[in-house]
């Protein structure tokens, strides 16, 4: 990644991998421009005040984060000069959100608790209570769950401000002078807010804790604190790290151990008292600052206040969710009971995620043998291998395996191939998402690739092929679907076809019938076609005879040849093209619907639109990276005699290893997660559904939380690879 | 390869020149579905289905029709062509207008909001020494590749009930944000973007910020600086080709978001729809409306593609800078 981000830095302005350019002054007018066409038009349909509203909420929200950004980093310079005023202000935040979460959650009750209780008891009417030694009575005796104090006196409002007040004079006798008053004040106050918390919880909400567990457990946690700082070298912190242990496991055995509920007043009382008192002495002690205790500060609030946004976000939009996530995959459909790995049994095992029937033909053989795609890559395997053990023998009697991109890509093609045989005959959302990331990062990776190279060589046309094909990384993978459902679709055979694959399909089959008896297609245009195929056929093979003779390699030529012999052949043979032959020995017009049809390649048609759009990203990173490629290794390998594409292969290639790897990572995690196109090609039917398509018909379709969990916890598997990948890299890179 | 200047060698050549035939083949295929995408927008709805884009150019048989039907109340500027008044006006099912003020509406505010959180982020990674600040930033990087479907649907039920937390060993559950009743509206879309946007764009301005010279930070804090005004007076207007190119990626990423918008906005009304989510159920409703769907897509990446174009240049630079989005 940092080479990639190094290449970036020392790239100049000129050379940025893409552009048609435009001026600043005619960038802004068709912004402008644009923007004024939407205010009119929306003003024309009334929506100019929904558009107004948006514009003055949007204002709002960035003008209120802003201004507490700011407001925060001032107060963390006023933290430098009046340490007091900031720890009262700190302490007033602090306690007007501590009481107000407090009340907001009706976990305490009225203010001024002892005058007066009102209990509402479960179906609704409420009991006067004024006595409270009676109320003690009565929660001892009824359920107490089924009694609830009623807003008193005090409520939303007040318990915030008087938490804020406490807070803050707390918060600023913790930063004043003198040592007494530090440690004194703050404990009176907590002491106070103690009192008041614990006489005001609900019955509901007491804790029936015993003072000695909450003395012993704040003094072992304590120790263990201080002992474990002690052990770490913080010796000068010490007593402030023994406090807050303290304080933690006061407040484990106040809250935590004890049932809550049935708990006295007294009880509740001390069970608050304790942890905040341990609390305010933690925060009195420390001595005076000093400079770099001052720089310390500084450093430590400027990362809080710096990161707390960001870190807040990730944490309850991403780490929060994604546990919740892994958790709900393990319960039932509504999330209530757990289910242990039911619904990753019913995930796995169903025909819809994994279907291995295809595998095996009816006579128990692999079904995948009778694939021509199999023969043919496995040909091509075989082929590169028998090329790669004996080309040094045949050429110049030496022995040892070949590396040359002649027998390396023929046994690329070959593999890749075969692999895409195997995916065709094992079905199921699975197999469809890992095909998905196999095709589409190599597909898009190596076209990316081909277009960074081959534009290199056209001149003054580099920038405009090159924007091109970058335009599509600005189109919606919705819109993409709409336009490649529009080329993909067959138009009924009497008509015309709309879209041009279509197009060409049938003209294809009308060349290759061109000429028969009874036809409606002379016959030249079909000789002609077969005596160009063939004079290019022919200067192919005289280069590649050329190449062999020179110990050069062949591979694009021998790719050309077998693929304009293919073409030859079948036109040849009249059997290129959509057509299909009568029984009355007419000829008629054969569409293809790519999307529905041609199973379980229509999977194969989907991904292509997704190529489509990713090509242009791989494009301009590799030709950038390309680009960045000392001139002089070139020069040195011209030097030795390396051809072009030997100063690709052993040039080009290893200097771009790195940032290849970044752009097939980042398209493999992309295609995991791929749902629009599917959802808008085919809605998931005709056996294209994927995983992150299924996963919104488990959730929303068929209500089943659980395995919709289950099906993000197994994309999540899929790219977890790519994840420890980047994180290694990361940490090579960061040491 | 033979020499010579004439012109049939020069011809010869260029005709033998298979890589550039291979790549122009490529461009043209990566052309031509827009291309056709943009002539059949402006084609009537019989024209689209009998013949390809291809004839609209040798099709003298009035291949563009003029003038808006009656019923559609669709602003003067666009009355010109049939497609374009449907999709530019109230209309229920086609009607884009509003839906591209729904997507202004989350996508404006999910690329000005991320910024301002990750630059702040970014700074603190790049120039505040503070503890743990390496495992966290690599911690950080590592959610770029944590798939979006993991957190979608939890998200989904905290807008929809607020966020609750239950504390551990006890039945007790507190709540820690109220229900606002997000979902359904923007700003739901709006903060899962700004969550789900994090790691990239902290990931690109730290890699920007913290390549800037550290003398220069050094000498800033000498005179007396403190990280705010270092940040707000030195780092953020250097950061500035970096602030743009993500700004331009995370406007096209959330123009063109469906997965998240479908998910949150199930519940709200069509009045909230984003284009995306409006053209998907245009292109599930077959047949009536599919002569619109050609200029409703045409409308939907107008405005990307203006953005694309005219800013192409800052866009590629934040790709290389980044070269990865979660």
């Amino acid at each position: 990644m940092t080479a990639v981000a190094e290449n970036s830095a020392s790239e100049n302005e000129t050379d940025d991998g893409a552009g048609l350019r435009l001026g600043d002054r005619v960038r802004g007018i068709v912004l402008s421009l644009l923007l004024i066409a939407l205010v009119a038009a929306s003003a024309s349909i009334g929506q100019l005040g929904r558009l107004g509203r948006i514009t003055l909420i949007i204002a709002i929200v960035v003008a209120v984060s802003g201004a507490t950004f700011v407001a925060l980093n001032l107060l963390v310079s006023l933290g430098r000069r009046h340490w007091a005023l900031y720890r009262g202000i700190v302490g007033a935040i602090l306690g007007g959100a501590g009481f107000g979460l407090l009340r907001g959650n009706r976990s305490v009750g009225s203010l001024v608790a002892d005058s007066e209780y009102q209990l509402i008891i479960d179906d609704g009417s409420t009991i006067v209570v004024e006595d409270q030694e009676l109320v003690d009575i009565i929660s001892s005796v009824a359920d107490p769950t089924l009694l609830e104090f009623a807003t008193g006196t005090l409520g939303l409002v007040e318990w915030p401000i008087l938490g804020a007040l406490l807070g803050g004079i707390a918060g600023y006798m913790t930063g004043v002078s003198d040592r007494r008053l530090r440690l004194a004040v703050p404990s009176v106050i907590a002491l106070l807010s103690g009192w008041l918390i614990g006489g005001n919880l609900l019955f509901r909400n007491r804790p029936d804790a015993s003072t000695i567990t909450i003395i012993v457990l704040a003094i072992v946690m304590g120790a263990l604190v201080a002992g474990a700082s002690h052990l770490l070298g913080k010796r000068d912190v010490l007593v402030e790290r023994a406090l807050m242990g303290g304080a933690v496991g006061a407040a484990i055995g106040a809250w935590l151990l004890p049932d809550l509920g049935t708990g006295s007043i007294t009880a509740a009382r001390l069970a608050a008292i304790i942890p905040l008192v341990l609390l305010a002495l933690r925060f009195g002690w420390p001595g005076a600052r000093d400079a770099s205790g001052i720089a310390a500060f500084d450093r430590r609030a400027r990362a809080v206040v710096f990161l707390f946004p960001a870190l807040t976000f990730l944490l309850v939009n991403l780490i929060v969710p994604a546990v919740r996530t892994i958790i709900t995959s393990f319960l039932d459909r509504d999330s209530e009971a757990f289910v242990g790995l039911d619904n990753y049994e019913e995930l796995v095992t169903s025909q819809n995620f994994l279907d291995w029937r295809s595998w095996s033909g009816d006579d128990g053989t692999w079904n995948v043998l009778t694939s021509q795609l199999f023969w043919l890559g496995l040909f091509l395997l075989i082929a590169g291998l028998a090329l790669a053990f004996t080309i040094n023998w045949t050429r110049n009697r030496t022995r040892g395996f070949d590396h040359s991109p002649t027998s390396r890509s023929t046994m690329l093609v070959g593999g890749f191939l075969l692999a895409f045989a195997f995916f065709s005959v094992i079905r199921g959302t699975f197999p469809n998402t890992i095909w998905w990331m196999f095709t589409v990062t190599i597909g898009a990776t190596g076209l990316g690739l081909a277009m960074a190279v081959l534009s290199q060589r056209a001149g003054r046309w580099e920038s405009i092929a090159k924007s091109l094909v970058f335009m599509p990384m600005a189109i919606s993978m919705v819109g993409a679907s709409v336009i490649w459902r529009l080329q993909y679709a067959p138009k009924n055979i009497s008509g015309k076809q709309t879209g041009f694959l279509n197009a060409i399909w049938v003209e294809l089959g009308n060349l290759s019938q061109a000429g028969v008896e009874g036809g409606d297609y002379p016959a030249w245009p079909r000789i002609v076609v077969l005596l160009v195929l063939g004079a290019v056929l022919a200067r192919l093979g005289f280069k590649i005879w050329g190449a062999w003779q020179r110990n050069e390699g062949f591979a694009g030529a021998g790719v050309m040849a077998i693929f304009v012999g293919y073409l030859f052949v079948e036109l040849f043979r009249r059997s290129l093209g959509g057509f299909e032959i009568l029984d009355d020995g007419s000829v008629q017009a054969q569409t293809i619907a790519f999307r529905e049809e041609v199973r379980p390649f229509n999977n194969v048609y989907l991904m292509f639109i997704l190529i489509w759009i990713q090509t242009g990203f791989a494009m301009v990173i590799l030709s950038a990276a390309i680009k960045a490629v000392p001139e002089e290794l070139h020069e040195a390998a011209r030097i030795d005699g390396a051809t072009e594409s030997e100063q690709f292969f052993n040039v080009t290639l290893p200097q771009i290893l790195p940032t290849l790897g970044v752009v097939l990572t980042a398209i493999l995690v992309a295609v995991a997660k791929v749902f629009d196109i599917v959802r808008v090609s085919t809605g998931g039917n005709f056996g294209t559904n994927v995983l992150a398509h299924d996963f919104i018909d488990e959730s929303f379709q068929f209500l089943n939380r659980g395995v919709g969990s289950a099906i993000a916890v197994v994309i999540l598997l899929i790219v977890a690879p790519v994840l420890v990948f980047n994180v290694y890299n990361m940490q090579k890179a960061e040491s | 390869m033979r020499g010579g200047t004439s012109l049939v060698d020069r011809i010869y050549r260029k005709l033998a020149n298979v890589p550039m035939w291979a790549m122009w083949g490529i461009v043209v295929i990566w052309t031509l579905p827009s291309l056709s995408l943009f002539v059949n927008s402006f084609r009537s709805r019989t024209r689209q289905r009998q013949s390809g884009f291809w004839e609209a150019v040798v099709d003298n048989d009035r291949a563009y029709e003029f003038g808006c039907p009656e019923k559609y109340d669709a602003p003067d500027l666009f009355h010109a062509l049939e497609n374009y008044c449907v999709v530019l006006s109230n209309d229920q099912a086609a009607g884009m207008l509003t839906s591209v003020i729904s997507s202004l509406a989350i996508a404006v505010p999910s690329t000005i909001i991320p910024i301002a959180i990750a630059c702040f982020a970014a700074y603190a990674f790049a120039w505040i020494d503070f503890k743990g600040r390496k495992p966290l930033f690599i911690a950080t990087v590592a959610l770029l590749s944590i798939p979006l479907q993991v957190a979608l649907i939890p998200l989904l039920r905290m807008y929809l009930g607020g966020a609750h937390f239950t504390v551990p060993f006890t039945e007790r559950t507190l709540t820690l944000v109220p229900d606002f009743d997000l979902a359904g509206g923007p700003w739901a879309v709006v903060l899962t973007h700004t969550g789900f946007a994090m790691p990239f764009a902290i990931f690109l301005l730290h890699n920007y910020m913290s390549s800037l010279p550290g003398e220069l930070i050094e000498s800033a804090r000498v005179d007396g600086a403190d990280h705010f005004s270092t940040f707000t007076r030195l780092v953020l207007p250097l950061s500035v080709p970096a602030i743009a190119a993500f700004a331009i990626f995370q406007f096209l990423w959330t123009w063109n978001d469906y997965l998240i918008a479908v998910i949150m906005l199930n519940s709200g009304t069509p009045e909230v729809f984003p284009t995306t989510q409006r053209i998907a159920n245009l292109a599930g409703d077959f047949g009536e409306t599919e002569h619109l769907l050609t200029a409703g897509a045409f409308v939907q990446a107008f405005v990307p593609l203006v953005v694309f174009f005219s800013l192409q240049r800052y866009f590629v630079r934040g790709l290389l800078a980044g070269s990865v989005k979660g």
